[in-house]
């Protein structure tokens, strides 16, 4: 119980005698800590205190000189209360990076509700965002959506994908829907959510004339429950229960893909707390327990042989939520809620991180302080044998982090350092300090200076070529921590615990770096930039462009389509941004029905690596010619002329199987205005325009050289030739 | 927290007041009324029920339900969820749990 708790107590319900108001400001005089019940309750106070208007701003007045967390937002509360709503809103300003957790989520609301109600909404959108990144309240998160839904008519909200999302299930999904668009609005997607009946889910996918048909979903989430399954507690034969209910799920995903196009994401199943079999239903063959874990695994396999269909845990979301709270047997029997009321942000939570992930929005780079985030101490200060690294339980902590690190980095994930040290400081553990377990060649970029860090990190995000919206920032120090997020608010600053220990388990559940496959061009991305930045050395160096390209020695090899290198192709057309002429994005499905007369990868290499497969262009026959359908380069490997070459393929094997002309195509989108004009600079004549669309002209009388800087193998000829 | 609050209540003379004011109870719960009605201007009163406002269906109920819960950190038996047919009736059932009292 907090002191203001008890003091609340001790001083009943206003209306209040002078010397109760007395007693009322010493209790918000106090400069404790203010957790969220306490917010709550200073709120419902502030609003009764209110019903008496004088009272209330005499007492808001009386507050204005006092700066404890307590009187501030009881301040706040009160004139709100009394409809000076700009004022509240000031009042609130200096509270926000304050706190952190729930506290955060009420405070950053509280500005939201009192900017929007003041005519503010432009102000309003970024503490709206942070109170559903911050919360896991199911109340808070719904009063992101109300305000969300209210505040959107006057003002449009920043985000960075719309998302038609349904969701289907066994269960009730009216209380989750909600909750979930709060979370997803808090990740920059906009989602139409839809709800589909109750328990219909197979024939909401199968019928064409379904609400689901109309609404057009692009991903579907199917919340199967375990009761759905209707299993006894021992099976007579279970091998061919799991059997069938895996094949059933399978052909209801197939439908799904192949009607709706949406991709899939399928709740695996609970194993439940209460077995009336007890331990033992894990090792009778026929047991519950270990049916459910068998089918688990099933579905994971069964997914990973289908494009576009991804598991969400909901084992492991409900083990860590706490399988006792996370049913409510009680909602269950009264409206078939699954899982409980308070479990649903938990939910909602992992589903968003697979939404990112679907949508491409997962983050690219985590970039990382130094000095109380790698290791314990300052290494400037207390050198190498002075900081806190193994040895130790603080020590040991530090080294599972950066166990974690390094291996979100060997998934592709970059690894950057963004720390005030002298840079030599900076390097010495990592070359040097035996218990380092990420090294130098881990890392793909140093920023170790005195600059402040949101200059660093706006110079990181241009190294690695990345938007700063891909880059998630850890630093133990708050002072830091919200410098970034006022002056790049774009960056994701993670809300790092004060204990080491705790490290691991706050970023991890955040699921920021989530992804759905891993490919081999993932796994080397670290080396391939460490490389670009050396080539970088070697371009300022060099006079000119070609000279720098014949000193880099660029191989490019071009080749058709095929199985072994189609996932690297599907991976790039969904999450290609910049050089990326239609922004065509597909499943490997859609692809492969595409009918494309014409498909080219691009692979490169140089004397600093290999830069693996980097370049996708599709043609598709279209009035005796070639329409360039999708056209796009990994910007790792820009500027080097690899977009002639890859023309001039196109060009080669249109002449030389009797198309007339190519047409080549154009969507202007946020992010692509680079290859604007990209067509005219090929020399192509700009024809005309539908729609979105701007279209070029190329006829195939005319040739199109390779470029002599280049050494280029095309395979995508009929009979393979080099030049 | 009951005693605590027995003792906040005998600890000075019962005030009597002239005019009906909302208590802490009260506006908690009008709070969870306009959050679930999705209506900022609803005033609680003990009338409210699935008659007299047509928004208050079994899907509201059970959201009214899941709200009061959390809000007042308590639990509700199946029997008190179908009992709970007003907004009165839902103070009474709040009140035998210790809430506002």
């Amino acid at each position: 119980m907090t002191s203001l708790e008890v003091g609340l107590t001790f001083l009943g319900e206003p209306p209040y005698s002078a010397e109760e108001y007395a007693e009322l400001l010493r209790l918000v005089a106090f400069p404790d800590p203010c957790p969220s019940a306490d917010l709550l309750r200073l709120e419902n106070l502030a609003a009764v205190i209110a019903s008496d208007m004088q009272a209330a701003s005499e007492l808001a007045a009386k507050l204005e000189a006092y700066s404890t967390d307590r009187a501030m937002w009881l301040r706040a509360g009160l004139l709100e209360s009394c409809g000076q709503t700009a004022a509240a809103a000031r009042a609130l300003h200096l509270l926000r990076e304050k706190t952190s957790g729930e506290e955060r989520a009420l405070v950053m609301l509280a500005s939201a509700r009192n900017l929007f109600a003041a005519g503010l909404p432009a102000e309003g959108w970024y503490p709206l965002a942070e109170t559903a990144k911050s919360s896991l309240t199911p109340r808070t998160l719904k009063n992101v959506t109300r305000l969300l839904t209210q505040a959107r008519k006057k003002s449009a909200p920043p985000i960075r994908r719309r998302c038609r999302f349904a969701l289907l299930g066994s269960t009730t999904q009216d209380f989750l829907a909600p909750i979930l668009r709060a979370q997803c609005f808090g990740a920059g997607i906009d989602a139409e959510i839809y709800i589909g009946p109750y328990n219909q889910y197979a024939q909401e996918i199968s019928d064409p004339e379904s609400g689901l048909a109309r609404f057009r979903p692009d991903v579907i989430a199917i919340a199967t429950d375990w009761r759905s399954l209707g299993l006894r507690d021992e099976e007579p034969a279970p091998a061919e229960i799991v059997k069938s209910h895996a094949d059933r799920l399978q052909s209801i995903w197939r439908e799904a893909r192949e009607r709706l196009g949406a991709a899939v994401i399928q709740f695996n199943f609970e194993v439940p707390a209460s077995d009336p079999l007890g331990n033992l239903s894990t090792t009778l063959p026929g047991g519950r327990s270990r049916i459910l874990r068998t089918l688990n695994l099933a579905l994971s396999e069964r997914a990973a042989q289908q494009q576009g269909v991804t598991i969400l845990d909901l084992d492991q979301v409900a083990a860590r939520f706490g399988k006792d709270r996370w049913s409510d047997p009680v909602l269950w029997h009264t409206a078939k809620q699954y899982p409980s009321a308070e479990a649903l942000p938990a939910l909602g939570q992992q589903l968003t991180v697979l939404l990112r992930a679907i949508l491409g929005l997962a983050y690219k780079c985590v970039a990382v302080d130094l000095d109380g985030v790698l290791w314990g101490g300052v290494i400037g200060e207390d050198g190498l044998s002075g900081i806190q690294l193994g040895a130790g339980p603080a020590g040991e902590a530090f080294v599972e982090f950066q166990r974690y690190l390094l291996s979100l980095a060997r998934t592709g994930v970059l690894l950057a350092v963004c720390s005030k040290n002298n840079p030599e400081d900076a390097l010495l553990p990592f070359r040097e300090h035996p218990e380092m377990v990420l090294r130098e060649s881990d890392v793909a970029v140093f920023m170790t200076n005195w600059q402040p860090k949101e200059e660093n990190l706006r110079a990181i995000a241009a190294t690695l070529n990345i938007g700063l919206d891909a880059i998630a920032f850890l630093d133990d120090n708050p002072v830091e921590r919200s410098r970034v997020r006022q002056n790049v608010p774009e960056v994701e600053v993670v809300e790092m615990p004060s204990d080491p220990a705790r490290y691991v388990d706050t970023v991890s559940r955040l699921g920021l770096f989530e992804t759905l496959g891993i490919t081999q061009e993932d796994r080397e991305r670290t080396a391939s930039i460490r490389a670009n930045v050396e080539r970088k050395a070697l371009e300022s160096s060099a006079s000119g462009v070609d000279d720098y390209l014949r000193q880099l020695d660029v191989r490019v090899e071009l080749t058709p389509f095929d199985e072994a290198n189609l996932p690297r192709i599907v991976q790039l057309i969904n999450k290609t941004n910049q050089f990326n002429l239609t922004t065509r994005r597909r499943s490997d499905a859609e692809v492969r029905s595409l009918g494309a007369a014409y498909t080219q990868a691009l692979r490169t290499s140089d004397r600093y690596g290999d830069s693996g497969l980097t370049g996708v262009l599709i043609a598709v026959p279209e009035n005796g010619g070639l329409r360039v359908d999708t056209w796009l380069m990994s910007c790792r490997v820009l500027g080097r002329r690899l977009d002639e070459a890859m023309f001039a393929a196109l060009v080669r094997f249109a002449a030389t199987n009797d198309f007339t002309h190519i047409t080549g195509e154009f969507i202007p989108t946020a992010k692509n205005t680079q290859v604007a004009d990209l067509y005219v600079r090929l020399g192509c004549i700009p024809g005309g325009q539908s729609g979105e669309s701007r279209f070029f002209h190329w006829d195939t009388r005319r040739a199109f050289s390779f470029p002599d800087v280049l050494t280029c193998v095309d395979r995508t000829q009929p009979a393979a030739a080099s030049v | 927290m009951c005693s605590l609050a027995w003792i906040a209540r005998n600890r000075r003379p019962h005030r009597y007041k002239l005019l009906e004011i909302v208590t802490l109870t009260d506006q908690r719960l009008q709070r969870i009324f306009r959050e679930v009605f999705d209506d900022d201007k609803l005033a609680l009163s003990n009338s409210l029920s699935p008659e007299t406002l047509a928004e208050w269906d079994s899907l509201a109920q059970v959201k009214l339900i899941v709200a009061c819960e959390e809000e007042f950190g308590i639990k509700f038996s199946i029997d008190e969820t179908i009992e709970i047919a007003s907004a009165g009736k839902l103070k009474e059932v709040l009140a035998s749990k210790g809430v506002g009292r």
